[in-house]
Parts: structure tokens; C-alpha cells; sequence
């Protein structure tokens, strides 16, 4: 019993052992799931192996934990994977919505940029129509305000390949999915 | 031996404490990853049909009744959503891939929801390629016949960026 008593002592220290370290290391690094896991298996192997072989501890302790640390490290190798798994997926998600943000916000600027393109071509017509003596100035003013709102430009303004983006070729075509967009919205 | 019990118990609860806040920070992904299987093999079905520009898989897939609503477009039914969406557009894309965001599946509903990534090809008037974005959801119903058909499909695209 005396010489026995040790091997009992070996998993209880190391229980304690990993329950400390890894309650001290939650801030830091600390141990890998498969060590984590190797270990406690490990020791939980010891514990039963020394139980159930009573005839010999030491061999069922040395049996019992090579085994429990096999079992422990791919118990924690599984765990490892579902983290590792769980990680890569949000990373996708977050990569996913900084895409779009920037994207959305480049698009505004550059739909700004469009219409204020718009609003000075209108103008210029509109201040152009009067001298031409063809209309009064109230009338080529509420025809400038029309061309503004109207999505007839020949071609869209040409910031917008300058900004990066394709142009849309059915711009201020009805029934397309996005005639008002002088860029390219639509992909898919 | 009866002196070691305490210890060992009081060292197996200790341990078991520690594992606890791994499981949980694990257990929040697993379960989404896992219940959406028979809506993601559907959307894949799907994909699958887009990237190898087979367009008769793709209307394999398509409900009688299939509602299709992109920007100000909608259009009805599986004959104008083949010749207004899917035949026009299947030659001008690749690579088309898709990041869940939402999914969830019952007995006869299904849906997916997204964002969606695609390379735009040059086009014989405009030979630039180019990178659209977006957002999607599919919804899939099962039909008196037992098979799921694409019921719904909603598409927002973003600006489409020149590919570097």
C-alpha cells in the first residue's frame, strides 16, 4: 500500500496542477487543447489504470495513462478544431462586412460625385437656354431641374471608371434592376 | 486509500471546472454549422448550376411559382425569371461564392441569407472585368412531390468594382 500510495498521488498532483495552471492562464496564452487534453486524459488514465489493476498498479497506472493521454489528446485536438473552425468563419464575416462597408461608402462618393456632375451639366443648360432666346429664364430653369431628375444622360459621367467602377450600361433604362445607379450594380 | 477519495474528487471537480469555458465559447458556432446542412447542400446545388453556366440545372431548380426581386425588378414565375434573370446574366459571371449569415431549415421551408461575391466578365462593348458584391436570400420550399424548389430569391448588388 505504501508503495502503491504514490501512483494515486501522481494524477491527484497532476489534476491540480492543470486545474491551477489553467485557472492562472486564462489571460495569458496557456496550455494548447491537446495538451490540456493529453494531460487530464492522461491522468484520469493513471487514476483508473492503477484502480482496476490492483495486481499491479505501476503497469495498470503506465497502461491506463498512455491510453488516457491518447484519448485526452485527441479529445482536445477535436476541441482545437471546432475553435479554429468557429474563428475562421467570423473572420470571414467580419472581412465579409468591412468589404461591403467600404464599398457601399465608395459607391456614395462616387454616386455624389455623379450627381453633382449632373446638377452642373443642368445648370449650364439652363443658364445656355435664355441666350439662345428659345425659352424665358424660369422656364429653362424648370426644364434644367427636369433634366436633373430625369436618368437620360447619353453615357454615365466618366468619374465613375475614374472611381473604380464599371459603368452602367442600362443607365436610365426603365425596367432594369437599377436604372438610376450610373455605376454597375448589378453582378449576379 | 480512503484517505486519497477527497483529494481525488476535490482534483476531478477542480479540472472539470477549468474545461467548462472552452466548451462554451466552442458550443455557440457548432450548432449553426451544423443544422443548416440540407439548405446549404440546396444553395450549392444552386451555385453549382451558376459556376458551370448550366442553365437547365438551374431551372431544375426553380419552383413553378418562383418570385425573383432585384433592385426595382420583379419578376414572376419560372419561364420570365429564366429569360429576364437567369439565361441573360449566367454567361457574364464566375466564380460565384456565397457567405451564410443566416440560415435555418423545417419540415417544408427552407432559407439561406448572405452575402454574395462574384466575378463580372468583359463584355464585347466593354472588355473591363470587374468584382460585384452583395446580399441574398433564397427560400426553398419542399413540393407536393417532395423536392425543394427555389420559392424566393432576393438579390441587392453593390457597386461594381473594377478587378485589379
Amino acid at each position: 500500500m505504501k508503495r502503491t500510495s504514490w501512483l494515486f498521488l501522481i494524477p491527484v498532483l497532476l489534476f491540480s496542477l492543470i486545474a491551477n495552471y489553467s485557472a492562472q492562464a486564462q489571460q495569458r496564452k496557456g496550455w494548447s487543447p491537446q495538451g490540456k487534453g493529453a494531460a487530464i486524459g492522461g491522468a484520469a488514465g493513471i487514476l483508473g489504470g492503477a484502480l482496476i489493476n490492483k495486481r499491479n498498479r505501476a503497469v495498470g497506472g503506465l497502461i491506463g495513462g498512455a491510453a488516457g493521454a491518447g484519448i485526452g489528446y485527441g479529445v482536445g485536438k477535436h476541441i482545437d478544431n471546432k475553435k479554429k473552425k468557429a474563428a475562421a468563419l467570423a473572420a470571414e464575416r467580419a472581412a465579409a462586412n468591412e468589404r461591403i462597408a467600404a464599398a457601399n461608402a465608395r459607391a456614395a462618393t462616387a454616386e455624389r460625385r455623379a450627381a453633382e456632375e449632373r446638377q452642373i451639366a443642368a445648370e449650364r443648360s439652363a443658364t445656355a437656354r435664355p441666350a439662345m432666346g428659345v425659352a424665358t429664364a424660369a422656364t429653362a430653369a424648370g426644364a434644367g431641374v427636369v433634366a436633373a431628375q430625369a436618368f437620360a444622360p447619353s453615357t454615365p459621367p466618366s468619374t465613375v471608371i475614374a472611381a473604380g467602377y464599371l459603368p452602367n450600361p442600362q443607365y436610365g433604362q426603365a425596367g432594369t434592376a437599377y436604372p438610376g445607379s450610373p455605376v454597375l450594380r448589378k453582378s449576379w | 486509500m480512503k484517505f486519497y477519495l477527497p483529494l481525488v474528487c476535490a482534483a476531478a471537480l477542480l479540472a472539470s471546472c477549468s474545461g467548462n469555458k472552452d466548451n462554451a465559447s466552442t458550443s455557440g458556432a457548432a450548432p449553426a454549422a451544423t443544422s443548416n446542412a440540407s439548405v446549404a447542400d440546396l444553395d450549392q446545388q444552386f451555385l453549382s448550376a451558376w459556376n458551370n453556366k448550366d442553365a437547365a440545372k438551374a431551372s431544375a431548380l426553380l419552383a413553378d411559382d418562383v418570385q425573383f426581386l432585384q433592385g426595382e425588378t420583379r419578376f414572376s414565375g419560372k419561364s420570365e425569371v429564366m429569360n429576364k434573370w437567369i439565361t441573360p446574366t449566367i454567361s457574364t459571371i464566375s466564380s460565384l461564392k456565397t457567405s451564410v449569415v443566416s440560415s435555418g431549415n423545417d419540415a417544408n421551408t427552407a432559407y439561406e441569407a448572405g452575402t454574395f461575391s462574384v466575378d463580372v466578365l468583359p463584355t464585347a462593348t466593354d472588355n473591363t472585368a470587374g468584382v460585384g458584391e452583395g446580399n441574398f436570400i433564397f427560400l426553398w420550399k419542399k413540393g407536393g412531390d417532395g423536392n425543394w424548389k427555389l420559392s424566393y430569391a432576393q438579390l441587392e448588388d453593390l457597386p461594381v468594382q473594377v478587378k485589379k
